[in-house]
């Protein structure tokens, strides 16, 4: 099996992943396009008995931002990778799919403004409710107000 | 006559009021540690009370974070006169390893007037109870 | 019955961590629940991109105070997955029994809470009489009680005597000792059972579909634990079982955490001894290349997942945190919808939400410049002359 779901995952999402890969130390990354998240979502769920949502991980890396889901499925922990273009951050909800995800996709739009559709209860999770509009302090090019300088 | 009274039971067992205003929790548990069998701040009459409306001492952990600024100064602004802050572990003391972090004030000392530091990441319970017959001697000699 | 909602915290007697819970109730019964957490957000994400890897070991360690160990281990774990080290061997059996350390001083202090929020204060006291016997152990060895220092990237820093190893294993039989008289308090005393039984229900359909962690997923009946379904440090050569409970309640997580401590204690002893010898670290280079890695434990409380991008110079592009405490909080959520109000910080502490022998205090006196060792009993007579000295006797 362990060796196998590389293998059964690769066949299975061909024509819905870019691309499937394993490394040393047995994570699957599995890169998706922004349409077809919920699909591959869905069959890792039913198929690969992937129900547990680990965490998600957002980075920006400058021109888009990197979206990194990691689902434990079976013995494995899968990472589904999407890819958000910077003038449209947005991305589905996984929620409806996996309830363990709402906190995660919350933090998503606060510390890094992803919008994410058709979210059941979209409030503020980390920041304080005085936040206001001062920004995503996530991302690279966030600068403090109160210093005026980038970084922590 | 009163004022004694008032002053005597207050040296005899200041009561205080634990706040985590951010801390990672090493301070609070190093706190709750120093109440314990072992070492036992009771036997200085120190009581952990649960309300800030009880308590002589409020005792901060953490720095300030941007949530909980505003509920720090309620708390201090409920508590009776003559009141103590005691700003306990590092962060406390001045925002240590979080100082400029885009959520954290730094330090207790930057929302709220402090009275004591007690340094340390975090603090012993041997520190603490240091800390404690310090401020107790302060009360007495604060006439 | 009208519905009337009552705010809970964020400072709030029951809770030692600031945490709102917006709770609406129909007379004793909460039928909704609402959860605020971000009290503690302090932007530590950021402030790992700003940090040398060497200094974000020791912020690491910071996360959370109780499970400091598990934190360092995961951020140390990952950057070495990146960087292609594997630590030696005896490096990897000391990492793992601090870990294991750290388990115990946690489920021990998650004892003497539970038994704080159900009435039961003796059992506190007992239980955290106990703990700090191994917080001495970590003083010992580590030279620190909460906050280590003790990892780094590559191994361990510090190795350990024979002597000390003698006491370990001196701590571990006292401690199974204990253990086992909790395990029959908590099966046979009546205010633990009345208080526990059939409070807190999780069924294990909910616990997988709200994706519960640790303890909490364990006690809902799923056997599922890092250390064994997906081994790191030295976990994958140790004998240990992975204990669940079928009853689903705060009774069926206090089970399960008794047990645990026995079969950590059992491992700590296989541990000592059959310590490899040799080297407790390697050499790591300063910069780290472009990569990424994801690592995951086991922490006292759950699963602890680190995630680290690298982009080739002496700081992480990106490392995310996520505790076992923020999956735990939904379920907690859930589960008090139908509980009773008196049931809530039994409930909140359920889940463990990130909140002697040596018989003796170290008195600083900074303005005589002197330092002294005081026993137990000479601490007494100390507070003793401090309240006669009173003039207001």
């Amino acid at each position: 099996m362990a060796e196998g779901l590389i293998a059964q995952l690769t066949s299975r999402l061909h024509g819905i992943a870019k691309s499937v890969a394993e490394d040393k130390h047995s994570r699957i990354y599995v890169e998706v396009p922004r349409d077809s998240l919920l699909e591959a979502a869905k069959i890792l769920k039913t198929e690969y008995d992937g129900y547990h949502i680990t965490t998600i991980t957002v980075l920006d890396s400058g021109e888009n931002f990197e979206v990194l889901y990691h689902i434990v499925a079976g013995e494995k922990l899968v990472t589904l990778r999407v890819f958000l273009p910077r003038n449209d951050p947005s991305v589905e909800s996984l929620t409806p799919i996996l309830p363990g995800a709402i906190l995660y996709e919350r933090e998503l739009n606060d510390i890094m403004g992803i919008r994410v559709k058709n979210h059941p209860d979209m409030r503020r999770i980390l920041l304080p409710d005085s936040w206001g509009d001062k920004g995503y302090p996530l991302r690279k090019d966030w600068v403090d107000p109160r210093t005026k300088k980038g970084g922590a | 006559m009163l004022e004694n009274v008032v002053k005597w039971s207050r040296v005899k067992s200041p009561w205080v009021c634990h706040f985590n205003s951010g801390s990672c929790n090493g301070c609070d548990i190093e706190i709750i540690a120093a109440l314990m069998p072992r070492f036992d701040a009771e036997r200085f009459g120190v009581v952990l009370k649960g309300t800030p409306r009880h308590a002589d001492v409020l005792l901060c952990t953490g720095p300030v974070t941007g949530q909980m600024k505003d509920r720090l100064l309620k708390i201090y602004e409920q508590m009776p006169e003559p009141k103590f802050v005691i700003a306990f572990g590092e962060c406390g003391c001045s925002g240590a390893v979080y100082t400029g972090c885009y959520n954290v004030e730094g330090g207790i000392d930057k929302v709220i007037p402090v009275d004591a530091y007690i340094p340390g990441c975090p603090p012993k319970p041997e520190a603490i109870l240091d800390g404690v017959v310090k401020l107790l001697t302060a009360f007495k000699e604060s006439e | 019955m009208s519905r009337v909602t009552i705010p809970i915290g964020p400072q709030h007697p029951a809770l030692k961590e600031p945490e709102r819970f917006m709770v609406t109730v129909e007379g004793e019964t909460i039928v909704d629940a609402d959860v605020r957490i971000g009290h503690i957000h302090r932007g530590m994400e950021k402030l790992f991109e700003q940090r040398t890897y060497m200094q974000n070991i020791h912020i690491t360690e910071r996360i959370c105070g109780i499970c400091s160990f598990t934190h360092s281990t995961n951020f140390c774990q990952a950057t070495e997955y990146i960087l292609g080290v594997e630590p030696p061997r005896r490096g990897l059996y000391l990492r793992t029994l601090m870990n294991e350390f750290e388990r115990i001083h946690s489920h021990l202090l998650w004892l003497g809470v539970a038994g704080h929020e159900m009435g039961f204060d003796t059992l506190l006291m007992w239980s955290w009489d106990d703990r700090e016997r191994i917080l001495d152990l970590f003083e010992d060895i580590t030279g620190n009680r909460v906050t280590h220092a003790y990892n780094t990237v590559g191994g361990v820093r510090r190795d350990i005597t024979d002597a000390q190893a003698q006491r370990i294993l001196h701590t571990m039989d006292i401690l199974e000792e204990r253990t086992k008289a909790y395990i029959q308090v908590g099966l046979n005393e009546q205010t633990i059972l009345k208080r526990t039984q059939g409070v807190g229900i999780l069924t294990t359909a909910d616990a997988k579909r709200l994706c519960a962690v640790g303890p909490r997923l364990r006690a809902s009946n799923v056997k599922y634990d890092v250390r064994k379904n997906d081994p790191y440090a030295a976990y994958g050569e140790l004998p240990f079982e992975v204990i669940t409970s079928d009853t689903l309640d705060v009774h069926g997580q206090l089970v399960v955490r008794a047990l645990e401590l026995l079969e950590t204690v059992n491992m700590c002893r296989y541990m000592i001894k059959n310590l490899p010898t040799g080297d407790i670290r390697v050499k790591v280079p300063r910069k780290v290349p472009p990569g990424e890695a994801i690592s995951r434990t086991e922490a006292p409380r759950g699963e602890d997942i680190h995630y680290l991008r690298s982009n080739g110079t002496d700081k992480p592009e990106r490392l995310k945190v996520r505790a076992p405490t923020m999956a735990n909080i939904l379920n907690v959520a859930h589960t008090l919808k139908g509980a009773n109000i008196a049931d809530i910080p039994l409930i909140v502490a359920g889940i463990d939400p990130c909140m002697g022998c040596m018989d003796r205090v170290l008195i600083l006196d900074r303005d005589k410049e002197t330092s002294k060792v005081m026993t137990k009993d000479q601490l007494r007579e100390y507070s003793i002359a401090w309240y006669e000295k009173e003039a207001y006797r």
